[in-house]
């Protein structure tokens, strides 16, 4: 049954989809392929504009809707401060909660390393960060189940 | 060791890739033990410390000892040792494994005496000394003794070979006489503390633990690791290895004497693990590269990738022993437990993998590495980290992840039991249930002499076992799952438990008496009370010397005014907790409670009010909310809240009342009786307002054993210890309620039973009006007044009255025998 708290739900996922999922396009597809391709300066350029396109859309659009949405589902799901250590899915969703929250300081930490020339350390972080991300996914496809 | 035979080492790639198969059905055992619901880990998670310690660490030293003597026979060793590893694994008959670990300790015994006729040493006689550990350990295993009452001389096995290891590979460093007498006192004393141990675990587990601390200071002051850690390479990891050991040999150590002896809780957990993996296995890690070379006569290039596991073992060990055995953090026990699985696993790996790489041409090897150096395999990495460590935390601390709104099994059976007296005769089998959390019959009574078989089935949806303190024991059984547990004859009383740590804490406690000791000799537990009702209630149930005795100078009164209406939407959150609560002069029960109290909070609204009562469970049950005022299908509107969970339970109220709310979750007399009711107060249109409003809640009380819940048998049988309004027997005697002369004064009935009806009346005030079914039955214009207001189980109404004078007006009920058990009060009226 289609209701406004499913409208709700619906913006939270087609959300993480567009994060989780540009995150997997750019990483998976988009750069190895600039890799290859391109000559060296204007790939620098063009991967580290991307990189601040995509943080400044997470800042933006991504973190106000994620976490607007988000609470409005916990309300309704009568999630509680206490509820949060209670085996099953209080604790489900609060891992789920942290793990959001090391992937966007990972994220951070990625973009100041790239910004400061650490390239290797950089990209290990990227990856770190996307596995993280779906790791969110695997949590929220726990508490749906 | 050291000394290489042109042998090829075939037996050794036969028995190793077995003693692997060992390894894993252990650690499967462990996850287990460590409360994971994993399939099929039954007797691995019995078997879990033998498997480990002998099947998979001894089947490794028989091998290495049968590589160095070079002898057809000393195969046997490892060979019988894994045959009966395996065989205990498949599940075989345990008599039958545990024999064949047997010979395995007897032939390695005697493989020392081998070699220390080659060459005597004192090494030589003190790995003969541990070897002897085995054969004991196993011996007594044969005959029936528990593992946990053998933990010394497993140990006598491991931490004499292991420190005999290092004599022996200081044997070049000048070791002086001195020195090797000061081990041989060491290794002499804890033998001494093991030996005693067979008849006097307390004691003997304390000096045994005297024995581990003066190893560790032999270890620490004679060995040469202390210099070599400022080595490099190789050296280096074998001396941070050996150091990291020995911290947690002392540890160990220090826990057996301050503790002593213990089984199946966090110290024992404590005791077993800081001698067995922070020291045997970190003394494994570090001797691997010299040993692994010998065994499979390949080289082991040394990786600094073996620190890997050496520092994840340690630091998982810190959080598994420090956050979750001493700090009692659930989350940090079962993650630590299983990093350290991956700890082992992770060094079996990299073992494997170097072997593999180094028989390769050199370049593949630097391609692989360079490949593993890569940022994205890095990254991968470490976001596997995160995703192991994220899985586990978000599935700590249940089986599953329930969803808070479907709905679970209700964690309590229908029909419980609680003493069962064995009927005499030779042999008697008593059927005995395990559910969460609890063992029933908690007691089981048999006559002295008698031999008991316990039928034990498990009818919980978590997997659970029985374990007696005489040591027998089931398996871990699955859901549905049954087993016959042979307690033998009975001749003094006995306690059981359930090993998966935390039930035996939360409840899962039985005891065994005898007929002549039942009625004096009772150990109390919270849920003994548990009752059939076609059972007679227990002789061990809290009796209260004197209901109307002056409660405890703590003692509140509940607060029986009734609250204003605010608004006409009411949110509430109620908590569901079992509260331990006086509820009669000298008895205290372990109450079921809406939100703490019994009666829970009055809610008070008109007609047309939205009632949202948010309830959320904080116990280990399943509870609901039924609320009289409310209508439809009960499965939909009265919805099961399963332990941590939470619901939200909406209704309109049409019609006024005053009403009854309660779990009705089965056994639903249970639930009422202890503690989980409280009254819904619908105002009908154009009530008039009154100077004062009190609700009363009639309810009795079925007194368990101290501290326990309610005797069952007695409620079934309706014989109430007390009657009370408001959940404490003449409580408004002692703080009597107030009115003043000319007040019109309204009290509101309810009454929950769960079986008296109570007919409500004021001494010297006669009621103008009379509220009950929904209709006023007698109002202030009728030439009539009406004397009781007679509530029955599960309803409720009002009453009006004024005094005329000041003085002390005795209210009760006129059910006379209730109003003497306490259901009566006092309204004091001032002038």
């Amino acid at each position: 049954m289609v209701s406004w708290w499913s409208l709700v739900r619906f913006i939270h996922v087609l959300s993480a989809a567009v994060w989780v999922g540009g995150q997997l396009t750019l990483s998976l597809l988009f750069l190895p392929l600039l890799r290859n391709k391109l000559p060296g300066e204007l790939r620098a350029t063009l991967s580290s504009s991307i990189g601040r396109r995509f943080a400044f859309y997470t800042m933006t659009v991504f973190l106000p809707v994620q976490v607007a949405s988000g609470i409005g589902l916990a309300i309704e799901h009568h999630v509680t401060w206490a509820s949060l250590a209670h085996p099953g899915y209080g604790r489900t969703l609060l891992t789920k909660l942290v793990v959001f929250a090391v992937v966007l300081v990972l994220s951070g930490v990625h973009g100041w390393l790239h910004s400061t020339g650490r390239t290797v350390q950089a990209r290990a972080l990227a990856v770190t960060s996307l596995v993280g991300s779906c790791v969110i996914i695997l949590l929220a496809t726990a508490l749906a189940t | 060791m050291t000394d290489a035979r042109p042998k090829p080492g075939g037996q050794a790639r036969i028995l190793l890739p077995s003693a692997v198969i060992v390894v894993l059905a252990g650690l499967w055992g462990a996850l287990a033990r460590l409360g994971y619901h994993v399939p099929a880990a039954a007797t691995s998670s019995a078997d879990h410390g033998v498997l480990m310690s002998l099947g998979f660490i001894g089947t490794l030293i028989a091998v290495e000892r049968a590589t160095a003597l070079g002898r057809w026979w000393s195969w046997i060793a490892p060979a019988a040792s894994v045959a009966g590893s395996v065989w205990l694994v498949l599940g075989g008959a345990a008599s039958a494994g545990r024999a064949l670990l047997v010979v395995a300790g007897v032939v390695l015994f005697v493989t020392y005496v081998a070699l220390d006729r080659i060459q005597r040493s004192t090494h030589n006689t003190l790995m003969a000394v541990a070897a002897l550990g085995w054969v004991v350990t196993t011996a007594f295993m044969v005959a029936g003794r528990d593992v946990a009452r053998l933990v010394p001389w497993l140990a006598v096995f491991l931490v004499i070979t292991i420190t005999a290891e290092r004599l022996e590979l200081s044997r070049t460093l000048g070791i002086t006489r001195t020195a090797r007498k000061l081990l041989v006192g060491a290794v002499l004393i804890f033998l001494v503390g093991a030996t005693i141990s067979i008849w006097r675990s307390q004691s003997g587990v304390r000096v045994g633990g005297i024995g581990l601390l003066a190893m560790t200071l032999w270890l620490v002051t004679f060995d040469i690791a202390r210099r070599t850690v400022r080595q490099r390479g190789i050296t280096r990891f074998m001396a941070a290895g050996l150091l990291a050991g020995y911290a947690w040999l002392g540890v160990g150590g220090l826990l057996w004497l301050v503790f002593g002896y213990h089984v199946d809780d966090h110290v024992y957990d404590a005791q077993l693990h800081a001698v067995f993996l922070g020291f045997v296995l970190s003394m494994i890690f570090a001797h691997a590269p010299v040993i692994v070379p010998t065994v499979v006569r390949r080289p082991l290039p040394y990786r600094s990738a073996f620190y890997g596991p050496l520092a994840l073992l340690h630091v998982s060990l810190v959080l598994r022993i420090v956050g979750g055995d001493a700090a009692g953090s659930q989350a940090a026990w079962q993650i630590g437990g299983v990093l350290n699985e991956v700890a082992l696993l992770g060094f079996v790996g990299v073992t494997a993998s170097t072997l593999f790489l180094a028989g390769r041409r050199m370049p593949s090897v630097h391609v692989v590495a360079r490949r593993l150096r890569s940022p994205a395999a890095a990254g991968v990495a470490l976001g596997l980290v995160v995703t192991a460590v994220a899985v586990v935390f978000a599935n700590s601390g249940s089986s599953s992840n329930a969803d808070p709104m479907s709905h679970h099994d209700a964690a309590t059976g229908t029909n419980t039991v609680s003493g069962v007296t064995a009927p005499a005769g030779a042999t008697t089998t008593v059927d005995i249930s395990l559910v969460e959390m609890r063992i029933e019959p908690s007691t089981v009574i048999v006559t002295s002499g008698q031999k008991l078989i316990l039928h034990v089935t498990n009818k919980g949806h978590m997997r659970h076992d029985l374990k007696l303190s005489s040591g027998v024991r089931t398996t871990l059984l699955n859901p549905g799952q049954s087993a016959d547990l042979d307690a033998g004859v009975v001749t003094k009383a006995l306690s059981g438990w359930c090993t998966v740590p935390g039930h035996r804490a939360a409840g899962m406690t039985m005891n065994i008496e005898l007929a002549s000791s039942a009625s004096k000799n009772f150990t109390g537990n919270a849920m003994a009370g548990m009752g059939n009702p076609n059972s007679e209630p227990s002789a061990n149930d809290a009796i209260s010397k004197d209901l109307a005795a002056q409660p405890s100078s703590g003692w509140k009164p509940y607060d029986a005014m009734l609250p204003p209406v605010r608004g006409s939407v009411h949110d509430v959150t109620w908590h569901v907790k079992d509260v331990v609560t006086t509820v009669a002069p000298g008895v205290t029960q372990t109450l079921w409670t809406f939100d703490g109290t019994a009666p829970g909070p009055i809610l008070h609204g008109r007609v047309g009010d939205t009632f949202n009562v948010t309830l959320v469970n904080d116990t280990d049950m399943a509870h609901n909310l039924d609320f009289h005022a409310e209508s439809g299908p009960p499965s939909s509107v009265m919805v099961e809240v399963p332990p941590g969970s939470s619901h939200t339970y909406t209704f309109v109220a049409d019609r006024a009342g005053a009403w009854l709310y309660h779990c009705g979750t089965e056994p639903m007399l249970l639930h009422m009786a202890n503690g989980m009711y409280g009254a819904l107060i619908v105002d009908p249109p154009d009530l008039a307002p009154v100077a004062k409003q009190y609700v009363l809640v009639g309810s009795e009380f079925f007194f368990g054993p101290q501290g326990g819940i309610g005797d069952y048998a007695k409620m079934a049988k309706d014989l109430p210890d007390t009657v009370v309004f408001n959940g404490y027997p003449f409580a408004y005697t002692f703080a009597p309620l107030k009115a003043e002369v000319g007040d019109r004064v309204r009290v509101w009935v309810v009454d929950a039973g769960p079986s008296r009806s109570l007919a409500f009346h004021v001494v010297g005030a006669p009621f103008d009006t009379l509220f009950l079914d929904g209709s006023y039955h007698v109002k202030p214009s009728d030439a009539g007044g009406a004397q009781t207001l007679p509530v029955d189980p599960g309803d409720g109404g009002f009453v009006e009255f004024s005094f005329t004078q000041p003085g002390e007006y005795p209210f009760l009920t006129h059910v006379m025998a209730d109003a003497v058990l306490g259901a009566s009060g006092t309204f004091s009226v001032s002038g």
